[in-house]
């Protein structure tokens, strides 16, 4: 019945992928989409990643990240299977501390979530430069939930896109992955950008579910996408799939699974 | 079993065929599909026409992989019914398309409904209760639920869980003549599985909603939910293939 499509997701377990948009915690607005560490290890076997990058949830719903990013540590700092990413707010007045910390806590990189945490645009660049020069890459949650399901409580409200395109266009010369654009978004976000998206930029590819084969056009700029599934909040066997069907070359694929991650944080 | 996709669209008036290849590859072997033009959200009934016309065209050209759902704008009243009729006796046709054109509880949908039920049709009716870029006329669960009510012998499929799925699953769960399809770009966690859970597998249905949606992404999702196998037999394809065996001929 569905023995191929399993068979093909199992063939995805064997890419070894890393898991760049992972996250520890209780996901406030479905009580079953939450992740102890050892879910996420459980959920890493299972599929055969070999490397989760991941922050907490509480960071993006509480009065501080700091608990959320200590909370991770005591989680998964011992576990090599995590890249620890420290979530900031840089509407906090404490945040220049909050990233000082994160990198002499030895976090793999920094998130901001500009969304949730309601960040005007120019609020993100001073970040931006600041995590360069601790030499932290930097993943922006541009959205952690489709915005026609979001919960109506939520207060998150998405950037426009000509605004993360101001982001990236003052950005450093530093990894930045932009984590839950669709590709219509994708398509704006590169004609803002004169159709010269810097290639330090790179975006997941959770969001990414339509037309039908769109994977297939990932191997246009192998050097673009990264593996990101949005685990728990999303179902990301259906990213595993698509990636696992995509028509692309090996050395293409195997890029995008893992390769292009493991180049920003090893 | 046959695995079915119980939610597709003509994309500019074709089937891609690759999409059979693809379907080869995962197992998905049957597809229902409706053609709404290029998302014609309230076309005139010549637009309607044409849109069915393309569609018996595709039914004709792909016998053994495609099913059809005729599209209809309930506001042409006996000229809808006149192409309802005619795509369903004429061009085999085996269920009907709700979308927006009208709310799907809307009294101008009683007659085809009645139709529906009178040669048990699968009634594929759009239902989203959307928290931002809710379109008009946009039926959520509720609609559906007021249509069920009034007509307990028509066989509603709503279309993407519902949109939220607990809401919406929970709104229909007392109308055992609806069942969700779990079509979309929306893979949220726990989707299938809840609505699995509180419908029961065989209220259930997979559907891709293919081509503005990737056919695997809609796969995976469905594998996620890590059904016991008979449930997964159910939402693949034993329920549609069920339904299908039902539509009067």
């Amino acid at each position: 019945m569905t023995s191929r499509a399993q068979a093909l997701l199992a063939g995805f377990g064997e890419q070894g992928a890393i898991d760049t948009t992972c996250h520890l915690g209780q996901w406030p607005y479905r009580l079953t989409a939450a992740a102890t560490a050892d879910d996420l290890r459980a959920y890493a076997a299972r599929h055969g990643l070999r490397a989760l990058w991941v922050s907490h949830l509480a960071t993006l719903t509480g009065f501080d990240t700091r608990t959320g990013n200590e909370a991770l540590r005591r989680a998964c700092d011992a576990d090599p299977l995590f890249r620890l990413f420290a979530v900031v707010d840089p509407g906090a007045p404490t945040w220049r501390r909050e990233l000082a910390w994160a990198a002499d806590a030895g976090f793999a990189g920094v998130r901001l979530a500009p969304g949730d945490h309601g960040t005007p645009p120019a609020a993100l660049g001073p970040v931006l430069a600041e995590a360069a020069e601790h030499d932290l890459p930097v993943q922006i949650l541009f959205r952690l939930d489709d915005p026609r399901v979001r919960h109506p409580r939520s207060s998150a409200r998405d950037l426009e896109i000509h605004e993360l395109a101001d982001v990236v266009r003052g950005a450093p010369v530093n990894p930045l992955v932009l984590s839950g654009l669709n590709r219509l978004e994708r398509v704006e976000l590169g004609r803002h950008l004169g159709d010269a998206v810097p290639a330090h930029v790179l975006l997941d590819l959770w969001h990414v579910n339509g037309p039908a084969f769109v994977g297939d056009t990932w191997g246009e700029e192998p050097g673009r996408w990264v593996f990101g599934s949005g685990f728990p909040v999303q179902t990301p066997e259906a990213t595993m799939l698509q990636l696992a069907t995509a028509a692309l070359d090996d050395a293409t694929r195997a890029r995008i699974a893992w390769g292009n991650a493991a180049a920003i944080v090893p | 079993m046959t695995v079915i996709d119980a939610h597709t669209h003509l994309d500019a008036g074709r089937f891609d065929p690759r999409v059979f290849e693809l379907g080869d590859r995962l197992g998905v072997e049957l597809f229902l599909c409706t053609d709404i033009g290029a998302f014609v959200a309230h076309p005139a009934i010549d637009e309607v026409r044409e849109m069915n016309r393309t569609l018996a065209r595709e039914l004709r050209r792909y016998p053994d992989r495609l099913r059809g759902y005729c599209y209809v704008n309930p506001r042409y009243g006996a000229a809808t019914m006149d192409d309802l009729r005619r795509s369903v006796e004429d061009d085999g046709m085996i269920g009907i398309k709700l979308w927006i054109a009208t709310l799907a509880d809307d009294p101008l949908c009683d007659p085809i409904l009645e139709y529906a039920a009178e040669n048990r049709l699968l009634v594929l009716a759009h239902a989203w209760r959307k928290t931002v870029a809710r379109f008009p006329y946009e039926s959520t669960a509720d609609h559906i639920a007021r249509a069920a009510a009034r007509h307990p012998d028509v066989r509603f499929l709503m279309a993407h869980l519902g949109g939220q799925p607990e809401s919406a699953v929970d709104t229909v769960q007392p109308h055992p003549n609806v069942a969700v399809d779990t079509s979309g770009t929306i893979i949220g966690a726990g989707e299938v599985a809840l609505a699995v859970d509180r419908l029961g597998a065989e209220r259930v249905a997979f559907g891709s909603d293919l081509h503005h949606v990737d056919l695997t992404e809609t796969v995976g999702k469905v594998l996620g939910a890590r059904l016991d196998p008979e449930a997964e037999r159910l939402v693949f394809g034993g329920n549609a293939e069920r339904w299908l065996g039902e539509v009067a001929r």
